[in-house]
């Protein structure tokens, strides 16, 4: 498994995770206290998908003269144009979904907008591992990293 | 000139005048403060049609895309394509991000018209289909300079 795999993993594994335990929290504190922004609160465990950022500081860059070919370029590129289509889809369907709902008279607060940036990242980021180990294959094949 | 770069040119022409149309057109209704709503209200007809109209400039990329297929391009027009598009990509975000930051700081009411962020998805497009294509041009341009048109 090579360094970018390694990286995908470790982004896949603390976004899923984050998401979840995110769902969780807000479900309990929804079903406890009954209020949407103390809820809200349990938003915050959405920050443990930042780990996922110290993927190239974690796994060190390989040693030899050549770090990465043109078929790495090639899937690195192929996975980040993947992320920034599933983000762009993410952006374009939560700004729909209000117009839909609520009606095109009706406003929506500003504050809600960075919210919808944030589902972003996190979906481009998330659909940039997964093409990453999608295209590498999600277990090892002999690549060293 | 090969089908790509007609293509590209094609696609930089359509999304920079529908820029420009949006630009003089929100410049319009940001200095007279015309509320689109009471359009829609006082006349659903001219909205409608002004709808319709909002939607040709997707349509001709889309007949663009059909009249000149991917199954034409080589190598370099496949690599051009895909870095123009990945620049364009992070143009749009930086883009989205300047209009809210804007907003943020024009609002005195601190919301926004739903109809107004569906517009601006749909101008993020444009921006992402002009700033991709001038990268593909530049990528051309530079690849013609070396000798490799």
């Amino acid at each position: 498994m090579n360094r970018a795999q390694k990286a995908a993993w470790l982004m896949v594994i603390s976004i899923s995770t984050a998401v979840v335990l995110a769902a969780i929290a807000v479900a309990i504190l929804y079903y406890i206290f009954g209020m949407p922004k103390v809820a809200a609160a349990g938003l915050a465990f959405l920050g443990i998908a930042g780990v996922g950022g110290l993927g190239p500081l974690i796994f060190k860059k390989d040693k030899g003269p050549v770090t990465c070919d043109e078929r790495d370029r090639l899937i690195n590129s192929r996975a980040a144009l993947a992320s920034f289509s599933a983000s762009y889809m993410v952006v374009g369907l939560t700004c729909m979904v209000p117009f839909f709902v609520l009606g095109p008279k009706s406003s929506v607060s500003i504050t809600w907008l960075p919210f919808i940036f944030g589902a972003a990242g996190l979906t481009g980021f998330f659909v940039h591992s997964v093409a990453i180990l999608f295209q590498y294959g999600w277990r090892g094949k002999g690549e060293k990293s | 000139m090969n089908k790509a770069q007609k293509r590209t040119w094609l696609c930089f022409a359509i999304s920079l005048v529908t820029l420009l149309i949006a630009a003089v057109v929100i410049t319009f209704i940001w200095v007279n403060e015309i509320d689109v709503i009471d359009i829609k209200t006082k006349s659903p007809a001219a909205f409608r049609i002004s709808s319709l109209i909002l939607t040709v400039p997707l349509i001709l990329i889309v007949i663009i895309s059909a009249q000149f297929p991917r199954k034409y391009y080589d190598e370099r027009d496949k690599l051009i394509e895909r870095k123009a598009t990945i620049i364009g990509a992070v143009g749009v975000f930086i883009f989205l991000t300047g209009v809210i930051f804007f907003f943020y700081l024009i609002s005195r009411v601190g919301s926004i018209r739903t109809l107004l962020i569906v517009w601006l998805v749909y101008l993020a497009a444009f921006v992402w289909f002009f700033i991709s294509s001038v990268a593909a041009l530049i990528q051309y341009r530079v690849g013609a300079k070396k000798g490799l048109s």
